[in-house]
């Protein structure tokens, strides 16, 4: 559609375009609407480049489409980070992040967060099992190998989101923090929470108890109590509605 | 009346499913295999508690009921598997429960419905553990909740509350 001669002004005087070729390609582009359309698209995008690349993306239906992730995404300072996060969506189609972005809703600060979470969660990998602290038999207490590796669902590295869905939030160790560590804060923290030895806390079923900045709780079981949650009560933290937007992201 | 349920959650290897009291019967042969500690919810009215489920059932359903049964009386209910709580506080006369925590829709129910009914949901937890055990899934907190749920259902019937 030609722009109206107040739009075709506005354009033509638009620091981001280069020159009147690349006003003409965008305007024939199939995805842009109109010149309105444009000069929005434009005011929300850090690059004719990037605006070009994102249009091009097979996934994104149109213009509208892009200038509402970008106002979501909260505009040209974010266009760079959503054009990367565009890209972790796991089955291909960019409209996965419709969740996240509807989440963000204009708050660039939020979408910040939120991407630097996706970045981060769509690098994991299945978790490796790792051995328990000496602390547990020691003191009397069992676990089980999918204890262990239930715990490393708080980790960036490791987590699997599918199992956190529905979960009233999720707290994250450090970024690279490694299950060996883990395993000795579990360790310190049965230590301090059993100065005298044996096992008698955490009370199984109780609530478990917190030691400085780790929360450990057991369960009754055979041969003594098995530890059956461990996690940081410090950290970054997603809660539900997000973590169910970055499954939608990035699969579970 | 007052919906006291509970739920359970099941990772299917995908996503975490949650399955209502109700849809459990269609589930057992995947109940079987669930690891301890089970994790679902325990439902009071418009709050869904959601942890570790025995942990919850012991406490929501049993332990509370001592703290609850007198005026003004508070129980304090710190999450097994999430560093938040939630609270039940009886009311100056004891007719109501006030029920509020993080993340939980603030209600206010009536003490002699929402005691029993709690009470009842334990018992019905209990019963699926039981015939859980009975298909070769041990459960070891089952001594546990039989001992909170016989001091429990003490004190209601002395209340004449069951």
């Amino acid at each position: 559609m030609v722009p109206d001669t107040g739009e075709l002004e506005q354009l033509l005087n638009n620091a981001k375009l280069a020159d009147g070729a690349e006003l003409l390609k965008l305007l024939k582009h199939a995805k842009v609407a109109d010149g309105a359309q444009l000069l929005k698209l434009l005011d929300n995008i850090d690059s004719v480049a990037r605006l070009l690349r994102m249009l091009d993306i097979a996934t994104m239906p149109t213009g509208a489409k892009l200038l509402e992730f970008l106002e979501k995404a909260g505009g040209a300072g974010n266009a760079g980070l959503l054009e990367d996060l565009l890209k972790l969506a796991k089955s291909g189609n960019v409209l996965d992040a419709q969740e996240l972005l509807d989440r963000a809703a204009g708050n660039a600060a939020n979408f910040r967060t939120y991407a630097t979470w996706a970045t981060r969660l769509a690098a994991r990998t299945a978790g490796p099992s790792y051995a328990a602290p000496p602390q547990v038999a020691a003191h009397g207490f069992t676990i089980q190998p999918s204890n262990l590796l239930h715990f490393l669902d708080h980790t960036w590295e490791f987590c699997w989101l599918g199992l956190r869905a529905g979960k009233p939030r999720t707290t994250f160790w450090p970024p690279g923090t490694p299950p060996s560590t883990i395993a000795d804060e579990l360790g310190r923290a049965l230590d301090g929470l059993n100065p005298a030895g044996g096992h008698a806390h955490p009370v199984p079923n109780a609530g478990g108890e917190p030691w400085g900045t780790v929360h450990v709780g057991t369960v009754n079981a055979a041969g003594g109590p098995r530890i059956g949650m461990f996690y940081p009560t410090v950290g970054e933290t997603i809660m539900p509605d997000i973590m169910q937007a970055l499954i939608a992201l990035l699969g579970p | 009346m007052i919906d006291v349920h509970f739920a359970i959650d099941f990772f299917d290897g995908t996503l975490n499913q949650r399955w209502d009291e109700a849809a459990l019967e269609s589930h057992l042969d995947e109940l079987v295999t669930l690891d301890d500690p089970i994790e679902g919810a325990v439902a009071i009215g418009q709050a869904v508690v959601i942890d570790a489920l025995t942990s919850a059932v012991l406490r929501l359903c049993f332990q509370c009921i001592d703290a609850l049964l007198v005026p003004l009386g508070a129980y304090h209910y710190s999450y097994e598997a999430e560093n938040v709580s939630a609270l039940l506080e009886t009311s100056d006369d004891g007719a109501t429960i006030a029920v509020s925590g993080s993340g939980l829709p603030s209600q206010t129910l009536p003490s002699r419905e929402l005691l029993p009914a709690l009470y009842a949901c334990g018992v019905r937890y209990i019963e699926l553990l039981e015939r859980l055990e009975a298909r070769g899934r041990p459960s070891y907190d089952l001594p546990q909740l039989h001992e909170a749920a016989a001091a429990a259902r003490d004190l209601l019937a002395r209340r004449g509350w069951l």
